[in-house]
């Protein structure tokens, strides 16, 4: 595949938020100032009843994006087609605007972990990762976009950061890139590494969306928890990446801890108004 | 070593009770934390407080009749007993009522036993397979003759639950928002729970629309649910007891459970 117009529409303007049950209320009442949600796929792999009805209630609105918590692309489990012929069948159900995933697998033997566990970043990881990316891209006819993962540990075996990682993987694989501007704020505080560095070795035509969220400060290390709002220094760093990147898809997740909607809706209006100066500046 | 070896390293220490010193050897000292090991709880101690909210989740009111505590080693004991294979959590948790009757001391607590089995079925119904009802007037189109071999396909949401008048009482308690009642002894109850709409609904069974109904989700035929009601009940005369399958089919297609009736052969 190279570079087409399904990329270049990823990159179409737009903030968004994650699509969570406990805001369906609110959504369903009235138009909300979202331009579009994004599901976690797996909430949706589901035979029927309440979750696929208010899905397309929801979907017939807005836009949808699909975004996955168990692809497991880093497993050395053989990859789970059981699992991609029921993601390929809700993809055909919502036609999102992107469907994304994460560098990260969730177990091996298997189990399911149920969590993001953190890759090596060696050459044997890479090559694992992209033959495997090629082989999902192929199997679901379309692109999908990774993203990078928050990570508490590092290993002694790696051989490249994960910047160089991602983008690697990115142009061997041909997919695209989902950049959480939160995650690589968490990752560099516990690596010790320097985030705009990172983000400057991101190549900025993979990136098809962008995710921000809160974390918890354990002190000694954060944790990537979605259950607090969005911090000033992340911010900051998001500021950043618009006056680098160009304007891309961004969104909100919250994922414990839920405050009112209209809270959440001002901190998107937050994120509009910081993109907006961003592209300000950069013009 | 092999990412293979590494990951089956990693995952091995995740799920045991401290990690491999051998796994820890592998990972790079942290920037700030004190060792290694405490940036590893992360996941290591992560993994719990996920599998403890997953089952939390699925099963609130188990949590509330037993406590914190009890309920979080409750579900350390199932996720290390029974680590979840599935991609999507929602199925993690559907096996926790057939691990809580196989093991002590969860096995000797019908309340505890009666209420996983109560959320675990309404769970079930709420996203099972859609399907579109069936009206009774279809029954008008049905040739006398017929009824005996008439067979019945159930919504897919219908489930049979096996509880207790204690698990009912706490469950509808938690639902009115009341304090769950002092856990006490109480019969055992037969449970349908269903979908219709989007709503899940249960009612309890009496022994005989239990019977009749296990009968006609098997896939016996209406002339097979009469005679196993009139073995079931002697001294019946066979009016009533055809009367009695009859009242019980015309509840089950007004709550909505049948979506298909065929006069199929044996």
């Amino acid at each position: 595949m190279a570079a087409s117009d399904n990329q270049q529409k990823s990159r179409a303007q737009g903030f968004g938020l994650g699509l969570r049950t406990v805001y369906y209320p609110e959504i369903l009442e009235a138009p909300q100032p979202v331009d579009w949600f994004e599901i976690i796929s797996e909430n949706f792999m589901v035979p029927g009843g309440r979750p696929l009805a208010m899905l397309d209630r929801i979907r017939a609105d807005y836009p949808m994006r699909m975004h996955g918590v168990s692809l497991s692309l880093a497993s050395t489990d053989p990859l789970d087609f059981d699992y991609l012929r029921a993601l390929k069948r809700l993809i055909a159900r919502v036609e999102p605007e992107l469907v994304s995933d994460h560098l990260a697998w969730t177990g091996v033997r298997g189990l399911n972990l149920h969590d993001l566990l953190p890759a090596p970043l060696t050459q044997e990881a890479l090559d694992h990762c992209v033959e495997r990316a090629r082989r999902v891209q192929d199997f679901l006819g379309r692109r999908i976009a990774l993203e990078n993962p928050s990570t508490y540990v590092s290993f002694g075996a790696d051989e490249m950061s994960e910047a160089d990682f991602l983008a690697e993987l990115a142009r061997r694989a041909d997919c695209l890139l989902l950049l959480d501007v939160n995650n690589v704020f968490v990752s560099a505080f516990n690596h010790g590494f320097d985030a705009k560095d990172y983000l400057d070795r991101i190549p900025k035509e993979r990136v098809a969306q962008i995710h921000i969220a809160g974390h918890s400060d354990m002190g000694t290390h954060k944790i990537d928890t979605h259950d607090h709002p969005v911090c000033g220094d992340v911010w900051e760093l998001f500021s950043y990446v618009r006056q680098s990147f160009g304007p891309i898809p961004a969104m909100i997740e919250r994922d414990d801890r839920f405050p009112p909607f209209s809270e959440l809706l001002d901190e998107l209006r937050h994120m509009r108004e910081l993109a907006e100066a961003g592209e300000r500046a950069a013009a | 070593m092999k990412l293979a070896d590494l990951q089956r390293l990693f995952q091995d220490s995740v799920l045991a009770e401290t990690p491999s010193p051998l796994l820890l050897a592998h990972l790079r000292p942290p920037t700030r934390a004190a060792s290694v090991a405490e940036t590893f709880a992360v996941y290591h101690d992560g993994f719990r407080l996920r599998m403890a909210e997953f089952l939390a989740n699925d099963y609130p009111v188990l949590r509330e009749a037993i406590g914190d505590l009890a309920f979080d080693a409750m579900a350390e004991a199932f996720s290390r007993a029974r680590p979840s294979t599935f991609r999507n959590a929602r199925w993690f948790g559907a096996g926790l009522p057939d691990f809580l009757r196989a093991t002590p001391p969860y096995s000797g607590d019908p309340l505890v036993c009666g209420l996983a089995a109560l959320e675990a079925g309404l769970a079930h119904g709420f996203d099972a397979e859609d399907a579109d009802a069936l009206p009774i007037e279809v029954l008008g189109a049905i040739d006398a003759a017929d009824w005996p071999r008439l067979r019945f396909g159930f919504h897919p949401s219908v489930t049979l639950i096996e509880a207790n008048a204690p698990a009912l009482a706490a469950y509808e308690a938690a639902q009115a928002g009341e304090p769950l009642p002092e856990p006490g002894l109480g019969p055992a109850l037969s449970l349908v729970a269903w979908r219709r709409d989007l709503d899940v609904h249960y009612r309890a069974l009496d022994a005989s629309e239990e019977m009749a109904l296990l009968e006609a989700l098997a896939g016996g035929p209406f002339g097979d649910i009469c005679s196993l009601l009139a073995f079931a009940s002697p001294d019946q005369p066979a009016e009533e007891t055809a009367m009695a399958a009859g009242q019980h089919l015309a509840r089950w297609f007004a709550d909505g459970m049948i979506v298909s009736a065929e006069a199929k052969p044996e």
